[in-house]
This record gives C-alpha cells, sequence and structure tokens, in this order.
C-alpha cells in the first residue's frame, strides 16, 4: 500500500496535527453533531422528528422577533459602515498625514474599552431616564424627555443610537487601510483630469474599495443575524419584547426555561439560513472576482 | 490664484473642524464616565456631568473590591487561551503549509470548516457537553471553548504565511539533519512572528470582549471574568432605592485600563494586527 507507507514516513506530521485536532473535535465537532441529535429529540432523548421546527412556525414570539432582528440587521449595517466609511475619506483626504496618522491614532483608543463597558455606559449614563444625559440634552433643548430603552416605542432605536457617532471601530481601520492601497498613479491622473472630490469617491475610491465593502457587508449580515449580547446585557429583550431577537429568545429557551432541545432547532435553523446566506454571498464574490 | 489657496485652506479647516467635532461627540461619554467615577451620589444627583469637588477617589477602592478577581480572571483566561491558540495554530500552518502527506486537503478542510459553524449552533450542546465534563465555574470552561473558537482562524491566517515562505528553507535545514521540531522552533517561529503578533491582538480582543459564553458558563463569583462581574454590580448600585453611580463607574473605568496600557505600549502592533487581521477574513 503505497497510501500507507507515504503515511508511515509523514507520521510526524500526523503527530503535530493531532494537539491541534482535539480541541477542535471536542469543542467544535462534537457540539455541532449534538446540536442536531438535541434538535430532533425530546429532553428524554426520544426522537420526535420535525416537531420543534412545527412549534417555530408556531411561536409568535420567535417569528416577532425576526422582523425585529432585521430592522435591527439594517440599521447595524448602516451604521457600522457609511460613517466608518465617510472618516476614512475624511482621514485620508487630509493635506497633513501627520496629523491624519494622530486621528487615527486617537479613534482607535475607545475600541480599546471593553465592549460592555460601552453597553452599560451608554445604558445606565446616557438613557437612564431620570439622570441620563439623553435626557439631560432633551430637556435642554426644551423637549420632552424619553424612555428610550425602557420604552417599548423607542427601545429600537436606542439600542441602534448605542456607541453613536458609530465611528469608532475596525471598519475605519480597514476601509482607511483601503484607500490607502490605492495606487498613486490613479490618484495623480485623477486630480490632472481635474476631477474634485466628490467625482473622485464616486469614480475611484468607491470601486476600488469594493472588496471592503463586500466583506464588511456580508460579515454584518452573518454576525447581525445571530447577535444578542448587546440585548442580553441591556434590554433582556425587553420592554414587551419590543428588542427580542431570535439568538436571544433561543438563549432564553435554553438557560431560563430550560428546554434545551427547542432552543437547539432555533439555533440550527439560524445556522442553515447562515450558511444558505454565506454560500450565496461567497459564490457573488467569486463571480465578481473573475470578471 | 490666492482665492484658489484661500479655498483649498478654509476646506482643509473644515475638514479637521468635522473631525474633532466628531472626536469630541465619541470621547464625551468616556470623559463623563471618568468624570461620574469621582463623585458621590448627592453630586452625582445635582451635578451629574460636570466635576465638582471634593472629589471622592475612594468609590475606586470600592469598586477594586468588587471587580478586581475578575481582571485577574479576564487577564489569565485571555493570556493562556491566546498563548494555547498562537502554539497550535503554528503548528498547524507548519504542518498544512510547509508539507505534503496523504490526507492533508481533507484535514485543512476539517479546520477550515469548522470557521463556518457559528457559535448560535454550538452555544446549547456546548453548555451541556461543559456540564457533563464538569469544567463549568472554572477557568478550563473558557479557555477551551475558547481555543475552538479562535484556532481555526489562526491556522487560516498562518498557513496561508507559511505556505509563502521560500521552501529552500525547509529543504536547507533538512540537509543539515534538523527534525521537523527543531525546523518549527527555530525557523518557522521566528520566520512568522509578524503573523502571531496579528493573531494574538486578534485573540486578545475576542477574549477581553466576549460576553455571551462567560455569562453561561461562569456562575460562581470568585471565577467571574469582567464581562459577567460588571453587570450585577451595576444592578446593585442602581437599583429604585440607590443610585451610587460613582463606585460603578469607577469599575468601568478600571476595567478599561489593562487593554487601554496594553495598545499604549504596542499600539503599531495593534493598528496592524486589527487591520490586516480582519482583512484576511
Amino acid at each position: 500500500m503505497p497510501v500507507l507507507a507515504a503515511m508511515r514516513k509523514k507520521w510526524r506530521c500526523y503527530a503535530f496535527l493531532i494537539p491541534v485536532f482535539i480541541p477542535l473535535i471536542v469543542f467544535g465537532y462534537l457540539p455541532a453533531i449534538e446540536a442536531f441529535k438535541l434538535s430532533f429529540t425530546d429532553s428524554a432523548g426520544a426522537f420526535v422528528g420535525l416537531q420543534h421546527i412545527r412549534d417555530m412556525f408556531a411561536d409568535r414570539k420567535l417569528i416577532r422577533s425576526v422582523s425585529v432582528m432585521l430592522k435591527l440587521l439594517v440599521a447595524g449595517m448602516l451604521t457600522a459602515n457609511i460613517p466608518a466609511l465617510l472618516m476614512a475619506e475624511l482621514l485620508y483626504n487630509l493635506r497633513s498625514k501627520r496629523a491624519s496618522a494622530n486621528y487615527r491614532f486617537l479613534f482607535i483608543i475607545p475600541m480599546m474599552i471593553p465592549t460592555l463597558v460601552i453597553y452599560l455606559v451608554w445604558q445606565f449614563m446616557i438613557f437612564e431616564s431620570s439622570y441620563g444625559l439623553a435626557n439631560a440634552l432633551l430637556k435642554a433643548l426644551g423637549m420632552k424627555p424619553l424612555g428610550w430603552l425602557n420604552d417599548s416605542s423607542t427601545a429600537i432605536i436606542s439600542l441602534v443610537l448605542i456607541g453613536f457617532p458609530w465611528i469608532s471601530g475596525t471598519n475605519l481601520l480597514i476601509y482607511l487601510a483601503g484607500l490607502q492601497s490605492i495606487p498613486q498613479s490613479v490618484l495623480e491622473s485623477c486630480q490632472l483630469d481635474g476631477a474634485n472630490f466628490w467625482q473622485r469617491f464616486v469614480k475611484i475610491d468607491l470601486p476600488l474599495l469594493v472588496g471592503q465593502l463586500k466583506l464588511l457587508l456580508i460579515l454584518g449580515i452573518i454576525n447581525g443575524m445571530q447577535a444578542f449580547q448587546l440585548q442580553l446585557m441591556t434590554t433582556q429583550g425587553g420592554p414587551r419584547n419590543a428588542t427580542m431577537v431570535p439568538g436571544l429568545w433561543m438563549y432564553r429557551q435554553a438557560f431560563v426555561f430550560s428546554n434545551f432541545n427547542y432552543a437547539s432547532a432555533i439555533g440550527l435553523s439560524m445556522f442553515l439560513v447562515v450558511l444558505v446566506l454565506t454560500i450565496i454571498s461567497n459564490w457573488l464574490i467569486n463571480t465578481d472576482v473573475s470578471q | 490664484m490666492t482665492q484658489h489657496l484661500i479655498k483649498r485652506k478654509t476646506f482643509e479647516f473644515l475638514k479637521h473642524f468635522v473631525i474633532i467635532i466628531l472626536l469630541i461627540i465619541t470621547f464625551c461619554p468616556l470623559v463623563v464616565m471618568v468624570i461620574k467615577s469621582f463623585k458621590n451620589m448627592e453630586q452625582n444627583m445635582y451635578t451629574p456631568f460636570l466635576p465638582s469637588w471634593p472629589i471622592y477617589p475612594e468609590n475606586y477602592t470600592i469598586a477594586w473590591l468588587h471587580v478586581g478577581h475578575s481582571i485577574a480572571n479576564s487577564m489569565i483566561n485571555t493570556i493562556v487561551s491566546t498563548l494555547i491558540i498562537l502554539a497550535l495554530a503554528a503548528m498547524g500552518a507548519y504542518v498544512f503549509g510547509a508539507f505534503r502527506f496523504p490526507g492533508k486537503d481533507f484535514l485543512y478542510f476539517m479546520v477550515i470548516s469548522l470557521l463556518m459553524i457559528p457559535g448560535i449552533l454550538t452555544l446549547v450542546p456546548m453548555f451541556l457537553l461543559s456540564s457533563r465534563i464538569g469544567i463549568l465555574n472554572t477557568k478550563l470552561a473558557i479557555i477551551l471553548p475558547g481555543i475552538r473558537a479562535q484556532l481555526p482562524f489562526g491556522v487560516f491566517l498562518l498557513t496561508a504565511f507559511v505556505k509563502g515562505l521560500s521552501r529552500e528553507i525547509f529543504e536547507a535545514a533538512e540537509i543539515d539533519g534538523a527534525g521537523m521540531g527543531s525546523i518549527f522552533v527555530r525557523i518557522v517561529v521566528p520566520l512568522i512572528r509578524p503573523m502571531l503578533a496579528t493573531l494574538a491582538i486578534l485573540c486578545v480582543l475576542f477574549f477581553w470582549n466576549d460576553i455571551i459564553w462567560p455569562n453561561i458558563a461562569l456562575m460562581k463569583e470568585s471565577e467571574y471574568t469582567i464581562a459577567v462581574a460588571l453587570k450585577p454590580f451595576t444592578d446593585a448600585n442602581t437599583d429604585d432605592t440607590v443610585r451610587n453611580y460613582g463606585p460603578v463607574m469607577a469599575a468601568y473605568v478600571i476595567v478599561s485600563i489593562p487593554l487601554l496600557v496594553a495598545f499604549f505600549c504596542a499600539s503599531n502592533q495593534f493598528i496592524e494586527g486589527m487591520t490586516s487581521g480582519a482583512l484576511k477574513m
């Protein structure tokens, strides 16, 4: 057997891979397989077929949470990309390269603050109804204070506002790096043609940033569909389920109501949707690159 | 000509102006957080956002008593997980990047396909598994699943880099009679050091900021990480009867310090890591 002989000759390669695969199998593949098993059985381990999937379609809280998720997903994509892209353009177009680097440095500093601290600062310091910064500003402007996260009509918009002006993030660095990789010759010929800032932005920068834009949009969709840590730490899905998303509903089914099987079925469904979207978007990217 | 120059100067000034305004808005919550952290209860009610005297540094003592140990836990978990991931990812990348052997493509695919399995699918089974093997409420509950979360990306990132290294380096070392182990330690690791730094920074940011899993896996106060400890401490100080924001904000400031210090010590690596790591995804 030539294959066996080759394998024996390269046994050291396999030996090197053993410690790599142990954690991946135990904490990656086994839980993934168990997720399938849990999704089609009941708490006693008996096979129930598609029962949990049928329950999901009858679960009105879950259905409603999908539309909340979609709203937050769209808003999150806009807030994570547009301000970062515009600020990257501003920094890139500064005449002084030193000032540009200094501003970039300053915008990175808030990224070092733990995400949870940002969430809690917004919840308890800005959106707090009696002593919060947001209502103090509204009062100073002569407007009525709002309930923000505690009011079901403003809860979603408040979640979106967290992190305003949404500049300080990795996206800024990615867009800036993308702009900086535009060849100098392209910019020079553009300048010779007398193109103004706006023309250059639309005709040169955006087409050359298409790779970054696509990557960040796809990551935004994949992560946005599953995201629930913000709600877990702030609203718990409330008030009156106004901010409930499928991920958090799965979490609550599992860790509040101990419905591990039903929760797994929700997780599995979300995984399948994310997988399909990832495959479609990868396919879209690859067809574009080959052109 | 001068008119053109004036126009350009004004435009330049406007750009700086907009950037600075946005920087101020970005930093405003953080500055107010620091200001509030030095106030007692009355000051936080009557002058909630501007500095007031006397200042109350004892808020920091109170906060430290409640969240200090969680910083130590977060640091241990972050450093241990990151070091293990670096070692394992480098080993995997060396084998996948520098050798041919039967089953290589399949094994590499096994690693990479884990990138496609999101945390949401495995959250519940991971909890049940961790509970079965008895690692809940220990540091292992964070470290072992954490390795799984970041190792596939690490192998992916480093393998591409090892593949780009010149084959002659490995061949020369083999002719000199060096074994796989010594080539790995003496040649591969030094050569991939820049990519290891990138991976290290991505891992540190991931573990430091991870919220959901620690909140599921850790229920024992002595094992809390910062992502678990802050919320109960906040709730205890801000219910309807007490609104003692001073120590709460002090706690937020304290837990922010370690990563800020790390960033100021190695800001270039951080910027490089955060930019290139995300681009390679």
